[in-house]
């Protein structure tokens, strides 16, 4: 994993596809989260599919991604390869890999994913295990 | 002759803007409250049943 510059941040919340995307398109929640998590001298972990391949295309500008990624509270997150077997088996219940890959990680740092389609995650944890954004 | 962009990893209060993001005091509070929430919530035998429903190692747990 990309760690923050200032590698004594421990990842708060994971975002997904949803919610790169979300960010970049302006939503006042996703900032307000990244903005408090800042302050509380912690990080966001961007897992590699989804901030890199699946929001790519949503993207309006490279710059929206840029700002994100370069946020001294991001942290791109590449997956295990060790854990290969629990990702699939992540994916089977979630339906999609990039779905699967933030879940994944949330789950293995006890932290919750930040999403905007919760309903997603439901078969993993009766929905406990994301922070849904409000529109 | 392009500004140079803001440089994230020494002021980050510059980026949420960047995006048409203005966040307020009253945001940053509803966000410190989320993020309790979420704590509260988190049940520790939930992880560990859904780590063992993913056989992910419990040794990797935080």
């Amino acid at each position: 994993m990309s760690e923050p510059v200032d590698e004594s941040r421990p990842i708060r919340l994971v975002f997904d596809t949803s919610a790169i995307i979300a960010f970049t398109r302006g939503s006042i929640h996703v900032g307000e989260l990244l903005a408090e998590i800042d302050d509380e001298h912690a990080a966001v972990a961007l897992p590699l599919p989804a901030c890199m391949v699946d929001a790519v295309p949503a993207w309006q500008t490279s710059t929206d991604s840029e700002l994100l990624v370069a946020h001294r509270a991001t942290a791109v997150k590449t997956d295990e390869p060790g854990l290969w077997q629990a990702l699939a088996a992540t994916c089977e219940i979630v339906g999609r890999a990039d779905a699967a890959a933030a879940a994944l990680a949330a789950i293995d740092l006890n932290v919750d994913v930040l999403t905007r389609t919760p309903l997603i995650y439901t078969g993993l944890d009766a929905g406990g295990l994301v922070i849904a954004i409000e529109e | 002759m392009t500004q140079p962009g803001p440089n994230l990893r020494e002021d980050t209060r510059r980026c949420s803007p960047a995006v048409g993001i203005t966040v307020t005091p009253e945001g940053k509070a509803w966000a410190a409250a989320t993020l309790a929430a979420a704590d509260a919530e988190r049940s520790p035998e939930r992880r560990v049943a859904l780590r063992a429903r993913l056989n992910l190692p419990l040794a990797d747990a935080a």
